[in-house]
């Protein structure tokens, strides 16, 4: 394990509930706290805890732009040579692919600055063939799988 | 041969006879044969009388132990001496005698599992019976005879029963020669792996057999060495769980051998335990590891024990204090936490030798953050650590009890000796305090409150002092936006002393008055947690509850929802607070309450225009009422009495009564809710009578709402629980009263179900509704007439509604007064009776004009019975169940979804048949104008993938492409729930 010992942060209380929340008529636009509680809970691969506690995933680097069908999401891995930074990516990634409508145009990316191979990474990323073929590979669904179920 | 048999078994041969009878097959030389004699024989000795019995003992007991080695007899025979001894009919000495031919003559390893099972069964009531007596006679000869037969035991159930008799035989009988062995052949087994296979008839658990190998391996002092130094072996196992039972197994061991036998493994203890906690991610490995030190750490009494047991960890903690890295600090400070939580003693080393040290780094790297985080994290849980340690002890101030023991003075002196420790490092914590308290980080402002409070439970703190640095904790928690000092507020008052009354006084009244400056509801919630919290420390917080309601009733300016949620976070810590409050402080407190109402009813009523002052919801006010009734049930009759007479005082005074105008009036419906709180929680005895003038002001009320159903609940409800408590048995004076308030609640149902009338007041129905409920609770002899009225009632139209309602307030929990712990009476399973004596009233009207009412009233009388009472029932109610999902209400929709999502993971069996039928109705559910219809569907849907995969599988595409819609849904609540079921099916 490269980071045995990571620093813990706290986690962000539940959404707020709002006035319109159960109105029929009123209709609630996507925001960046939607798409982060979509991704906050997603286990880390290595550690016993969520992507929110190891500040990997954080709500003011993800941009959503509702009437643009635009989401980027932007994660910080917790060491800079983190070698499991493409599979926290490919999770994110198969998460938002399986929970926002596919209007979205997603692009998951690494951090500026937060990883060695930032650039490799974000390219693996974004290459829709190669994620549709990771996704084929059993074995690696299964991980992903493992990652995104609580 | 079989007529000899048969004899017997008729019981008319006496033993003596018997067994000359059965000579031959006894001494057969055909081994079958030679078991059927002897199981005669047995079974012939269970039936004797014990008289009988004791005269021929020593030929039977003889017989039987020499007949052990023969290999057809042994399970009889072992029967038989079981038999012997249940029934006392032995002396010590042929116990004695018995032991060594079952020693000498059966080598039990190699026998079956129910010979196994017999001789330990045999053992365990030999010791029960003669323990001590085969201590003193046969000794080691016993010990090295028992351990030959368990030694290499395999089965659980064996094991259980052995592992209950090796501690005993370990504290019994010399077993100094066999010290090693016993320990071995026992230990074997460590750690447990056992888990019990499914449908499991014996019931042997993997608990059971942990605890029992546990007090063996614990049983005596003479296993100390060898059982710490297999345990600290198994520690260092790659497995988890192996890891956490060797710790726990440490701790017990710390407890059972004490100081003197623990204390040559201190080092290697605390080695092992440090590797864990710098290596080991696993919370539940950590947790066991840190309660390992804790219960070492106990064992010390003495300063030069706690310094010798804590030197290497002071050491290493100073050493990490100047360490780069600021994780191993905090990382390292978890052990100190845990050792100065332990013991008073261990936490004077921690004041002594780490904090001032600790306290010096903080303040010296003011530049680097991630190092004061961890310092501050660490002295702040030290603080907290020793102060519940502290606390924990009984204070010194307080008298002695009768019984002091010099046990108890060293502890009294180490709480002492721990204060002055305390005292000592005051100057450098409370400038830790001043830094924490001082900085900008919120993470650290938290720290300095935890540190802070929990060092008032010292009491080193004179009272001005106190309260001067008390309000600086205050400006910043309360007028600041930071929420984790508030937690931190909340969380840690508690430790201010009980004694310092001014301070907690002066923490209360400063929070109160921030609740008005806090904006958000979030906000308001944590202040409201701090309220609660030290509400619940000091004395009876009268002032703080009146000011809470008025609040809960003047505050109008915020928009409508959040004030609502405010109302309703403020109702829920008057509640908290009732419930935890002492009995004494009850009563003053719901004085307080009912004073703070009635002036907000003149108020109101003073105020001509309808938007008068801010409305309570009914909502808001019945959790309320619910604390109010829960504390009220709890008072001495005297005090139920004076609150009831004040209570109905006011509200039937005046003419129409204050009640009537109060039901007449819907903006102070819910506020009537005060009186049941007050006098429905009446114990049976004690109960007001129903003639009572505020009773009957009750009836006249419910008749007169003609608002909502909500509205004309609480008059209703205590009405129905004074008639629920009233024996009509008693007599014909109360019988013909109970009566008259049925007949009058019938009356306008029945005029308006036989057309006299055109249409029926809600309050009227929903009065029928609460009296038909509190008849049925008790199985009264009326309830039969008003349940058939209530059938009747859904075909006609006026009244469908609350026929449907009735139903749902019949088996729904009443949890204001109509419960147990309001003194109601129940019968036992009321729902299930009502459940099934009326389930056919509902399917069989329905089969013949499918009116949707029935299935409204069958949803919500499927919703008020445990769900093992609708499996029963489940073909008949299938198919109607099935038939809602084509209405379009919302109400019914929603409750029929919620019913079908218990099922799934209930009676998966008998909805597999029908899942083809649910998924498509789901999935035209998902269109549904109505949120809460397609926020249910989804989650229906979402539970579904419960059932057996090769079931539901086939769906998936189709499931899948339906979700892509309502992942983009307009509403967030259903998008949330969207979110779920896709991830359920993409997961299949």
């Amino acid at each position: 394990m490269e980071n045995a010992a990571p620093q813990l942060h706290k986690q962000a209380e539940a959404r707020a509930p709002c006035a319109t929340d159960y109105d029929d008529d009123v209709v609630d636009a996507f925001d960046a706290r939607e798409v982060f509680d979509l991704i906050r809970d997603i286990n880390d691969p290595e550690h016993p805890h969520t992507l929110e506690e190891l500040n990997v995933v954080q709500m003011n680097q993800i941009d959503v732009d509702d009437t643009g069908n635009a989401v980027r999401v932007q994660f910080t891995p917790t060491i800079p040579h983190c070698s499991m930074a493409t599979l926290i990516g490919l999770c994110i990634r198969v998460r938002l692919l399986r929970s926002l409508p596919r209007r979205f145009k997603v692009d998951v990316e690494i951090f500026p600055g937060s990883h060695v191979s930032r650039d490799q990474v974000n390219k693996q990323l974004s290459d829709k063939e190669r994620v549709a073929a990771a996704l084929e590979n059993p074995n690696l669904l299964q991980v992903v799988n493992q990652c995104l179920s609580h | 041969m079989d007529d000899v048999l048969q004899r017997l078994s008729e019981g008319k041969v006496p033993l003596t006879d018997a067994v000359s009878e059965l000579g031959p097959l006894l001494t057969s030389t055909n081994g079958p044969l030679r078991t059927k004699g002897t199981q005669a024989l047995v079974d012939l000795m269970v039936q004797t009388e014990k008289e009988e019995l004791t005269s021929a003992v020593p030929v039977l007991l003889q017989f039987l132990c020499d007949r052990l080695d023969d290999h057809p007899s042994t399970t009889p025979c072992l029967r038989g001496l079981l038999a012997l001894v249940k029934a006392s009919a032995i002396s010590k000495e042929q116990a004695a005698t018995m032991c060594k031919a079952l020693f000498q003559k059966l080598f039990v390893q190699a026998q079956a599992l129910t010979i196994r099972l017999l001789v330990f069964q045999l053992i365990s009531e030999l010791l029960d019976k003669f323990g001590a007596y085969l201590s003193r006679t046969m000794g080691e000869e016993f010990v090295g005879g028992f351990l030959q037969q368990f030694d290499g035991e395999k089965d659980p159930r064996c094991l259980v029963l052995v592992f209950r008799l090796v501690p005993f035989v370990a504290s019994t009988f010399p077993i100094s020669r066999y010290v090693d062995d016993l320990f071995e052949a026992s230990s074997c087994y460590f750690p447990i792996t056992f888990t019990p296979p499914p449908n499991d008839p014996y019931g042997v658990t993997r608990e059971e057999l942990i605890s029992g190998l546990r007090a063996c391996m614990t049983a005596t002092p003479l296993f100390a060495r060898a059982c710490v130094e297999l345990v600290l072996d198994k520690a260092s196992s790659t497995i988890d769980d192996t890891k956490v039972d060797a710790f726990e197994t440490l701790a017990e061991c710390a407890t059972a051998f004490g100081f003197e036998h623990m204390s040559p493994f201190f080092s290697s203890i605390f080695a092992q335990i440090r590797r864990e906690i710098f290596e080991n991610l696993e919370p539940q490995v950590q947790r066991a590891a840190l309660a390992a030190l804790s219960a070492c750490a106990r064992l010390t009494s003495t300063r030069e024990q706690a310094d010798a047991f804590m030197q290497p960890a002071i050491e290493e903690a100073v050493h990490h204090l100047q360490d780069i890295d600021a994780n191993t600090t905090s990382i390292h400070g978890k052990l100190l936490i845990a050792a100065a939580g332990a013991n008073t003693a261990t936490a004077a080393v921690v004041f002594d030798a780490f904090v001032p040290r600790a306290v010096h780094t903080f303040i010296e790297s003011a530049t680097d953050a991630a190092k004061r985080t961890a310092v501050g994290g660490v002295l702040a849980g030290v603080c907290e650590a020793a102060a519940a340690c502290h606390s924990a002890h009984p204070s010194p101030s307080t008298p002695p009890s009768t019984s002091s023991s010099s046990a108890m003075d060293t502890r009294e002196d180490g709480v002492v000796q721990l204060a002055t420790h305390v005292q000592a490092a005051k100057p450098q914590l409370l400038s830790f305090v001043d830094a924490a308290l001082s900085s900008s980080s919120d993470h650290l402002q938290a720290v300095g409150v935890r540190t802070l409070l929990s060092l008032s439970a010292f009491g080193i703190f004179a009272e001005d002092e106190l309260i001067s640095l008390l309000d600086r904790v205050l400006t910043l928690s309360l007028r600041t936006a930071n929420s984790l000092t508030r937690a931190a507020l909340a969380e840690s008052c508690s430790s201010i002393p009980s004694s310092n009354q001014r301070a907690i006084s002066h923490v209360l009244t400063s929070t109160i008055t921030a609740l008005s400056s806090a904006s958000e509801p979030a906000e308001f919630k944590e202040h409201l947690k701090v309220v609660e919290a030290v509400a619940l420390t000091g004395p009876p917080p009268v002032a703080a509850i009146t000011s809470l309601l008025q609040r809960l009733h003047t505050t109008s300016d915020a928009e409508a929802f959040r004030q609502q949620r405010i109302a309703h976070d403020t109702a829920n810590t008057i509640k908290i607070i009732f419930s935890n409050c002492s009995t004494e402080a009850t009563s003053e407190l719901v004085g307080a309450v009912l004073s703070v109402t009635s002036e907000m009813i003149k108020t109101t009523l003073d105020q001509e225009s309808s938007c008068g002052p801010c409305r309570l919801d009914a909502a808001t006010m019945s959790t309320l009422a619910t604390g109010v009734c829960r504390a009220c049930a709890n008072l001495s009759p005297a005090q139920q009495r004076s609150l009831v007479d004040e209570c109905s005082r006011l509200f039937t005074s005046g003419s129409p009564s204050l009640l009537r105008r109060c039901c007449e009036d819907e903006r102070l419906t819910p506020l009537t809710w005060i009186v049941p709180a007050i006098c429905g929680a009446l114990p049976t005895e004690v109960t007001l009578p129903l003639s009572h003038p505020l009773v009957c002001e009750c009836a006249i009320g419910a008749r007169v709402v003609t608002s909502t159903w909500e509205a004309a609940v609480p008059v209703c409800s205590l009405l129905a629980a004074v008639l629920n408590k009233t024996d009509s048995n008693k007599d014909d004076d109360t019988a013909a009263r109970v009566q008259q308030v049925v007949d009058e609640t019938v009356a306008p149902i029945q005029r308006c179900l036989s057309g006299e009338a055109e249409a029926c007041s809600i309050g009227a129905q929903c009065l029928f509704a609460y009296v038909t409920k509190a008849l049925v609770m008790k199985a009264a002899a009326q309830a039969g007439d008003l349940v058939s009225l209530l059938f009747q009632m859904m075909d006609h139209p006026a009244l469908a509604q609350g026929a449907c309602s009735a139903v749902r307030v019949i088996l729904q929990e009443d949890d204001v007064v109509l419960n147990r712990s309001a003194h109601a009476v129940q019968r036992l399973m009321y729902r299930q009776r009502f459940f099934q004596e009326n389930i056919d009233r509902l399917v069989q009207p329905f089969e013949a004009s499918p009116n949707p009412v029935y299935l409204k009233a069958l949803s919500f009388l499927l919703k008020g019975v445990p769900l093992p009472v609708v499996k029963t029932e489940l073909p008949v109610v299938l198919p109607l169940l099935l038939k809602s999902l084509d209405l379009r209400d919302a109400d019914l929709l929603t409750g029929t979804l919620d019913m079908f999502k218990a099922l799934v993971s209930d009676a998966p069996a008998q909805l597999a048949a029908d899942v083809s039928t649910l998924v498509t109705r789901c999935l035209a559910l998902l269109t549904h104008q109505k949120l809460v219809v397609r926020r249910s569907a989804l989650e229906l849907l979402a539970a579904l993938v419960q059932l057996p995969t090769h079931v539901v599988v086939p769906f998936k595409p189709e499931v899948l492409r339906a979700l892509r819609t309502a992942l983009d849904d307009r509403k967030r609540v259903v998008r949330i729930a969207a979110v779920h079921a896709s991830t359920a099916w993409h997961m299949l």
